[in-house]
């Protein structure tokens, strides 16, 4: 029961009866857009009306925030999950933000692939590690190949940003041979397949 | 209705409850559902909208008149926007973004989305029950298994009995 008829005058009397969850469920996933990926996923708990209005938000900013030490393994599974029961057939934005090394590397890949799947305009990778945090700190490589898909891309305002702060991680698309992936936003201008120049 | 050589063109706006509105085509064309109907030549005599009464649409054309006065500067029109939603109560919001929605009004639209979030904002779930009246008719079992489901909305929050 996403999308309510429009209530037009007498629908709603009073001022106490639960008028908000009676706003259509597309003017509501608009509301829980503006919040953060936490915020909307707890509307979920405020009454079944909300249950899966979340799920429909196109937009999934992951970021560590305030852990000082962040626990990669649960950050993982928060992506992990969230991605499992998202539903929104299009991202506006996907972002990644913490620290994780390449030995999350297939699930790093499985993400870019849902991110691109779902037509995303905006992708943001920030692998970072935390300076002196990680001594052994691998990083993550891309997929000798990532594929785009070829239809419906929002062509004019796809960005992707990608910090994988390792000075020589050159990544080409096919786009342009010269151009450089590595700390750069970059706008995409058609369907492109990442690859990496190196064995 | 006939532009007369020099002056404005002005629409009539009927609301659901037959209250009836006159406004320069210039401003009423902000909203999208309106400019279609004034392309598609529709425009002429009453134009109703069924989904909006005359408490709504006077707010709504006070809006259209404030903002379209506002040469094209985004600070300045921000700013009339956060000023002209700043005294409107929940009820008031609601009847504007559905109105909003109807006549297709994105700039509204949005405006009212980020107000309404922002009362959200780093609330808990029980703060924002009460505020919006939210009645919550999940079993205690339901509750507690959609709580489980979501455990990692509550990560990195301090919790209390309201959560």
């Amino acid at each position: 029961m996403l999308f309510d008829r429009q209530c037009g005058k007498g629908s709603f009397v009073g001022g106490d009866e639960d008028r908000i969850s009676r706003l259509p469920g597309g003017i509501l996933v608009d509301i829980i857009y503006l919040l953060s990926l936490k915020e909307a996923g707890r509307t979920s708990i405020l009454s079944p009306r909300w249950k899966n209005l979340w799920k429909h938000t196109p937009s999934l900013d992951f970021n560590s925030q305030s852990a000082f030490r962040p626990n990669p393994k649960k950050l993982v599974n928060w992506v992990d999950s969230v991605i499992k029961s998202h539903t929104s057939p299009t991202l506006k934005d996907f972002r990644i933000g913490f620290p994780l090394d390449r030995s999350f590397g297939d699930s790093i890949t499985r993400w870019l692939e849902f991110a691109f799947s779902r037509e995303v305009e905006m992708l943001e990778l920030n692998l970072e590690a935390y300076p002196f945090r990680y001594c052994w700190y691998e990083y993550y490589r891309f997929p000798k190949e990532l594929s785009a898909p070829t239809q419906k891309m929002h062509k004019e305002r796809q960005t992707i940003r990608m910090n994988n702060s390792r000075r020589n991680d050159v990544v080409r698309s096919n786009i342009k041979d010269d151009t450089v992936f590595n700390q750069e936003t970059f706008t995409i201008k058609q369907p492109f397949t990442i690859k990496q120049p190196f064995t | 209705m006939a532009a007369e050589t020099g002056t404005p063109t002005t629409l009539t706006l009927k609301s659901n409850d037959d209250e009836l509105f006159s406004v320069a085509e210039s401003a009423a064309i902000l909203s999208v559902t309106i400019r279609n109907m004034v392309e598609d030549g529709c425009a002429g005599g009453v134009i109703p909208l069924d989904n909006v009464d005359g408490k709504t649409l006077a707010s709504v054309i006070t809006y259209m008149n404030g903002i379209s006065a506002i040469p094209a500067d985004e600070e300045k029109k921000k700013s009339y926007r956060d000023k002209f939603l700043s005294d409107k109560d929940f009820e008031t919001l609601a009847d504007m973004v559905l109105a909003a929605n109807y006549l297709n009004m994105s700039c509204l639209m949005d405006a009212v989305s980020a107000k309404i979030a922002q009362v959200m904002e780093k609330k808990s779930v029980g703060w924002v029950r009460r505020k919006f009246g939210i009645e919550n008719d999940y079993t205690p079992e339901e509750e507690a298994a959609v709580k489980e489901e979501h455990k990692w909305t509550f990560e990195g929050v301090e919790t209390d009995d309201d959560n």
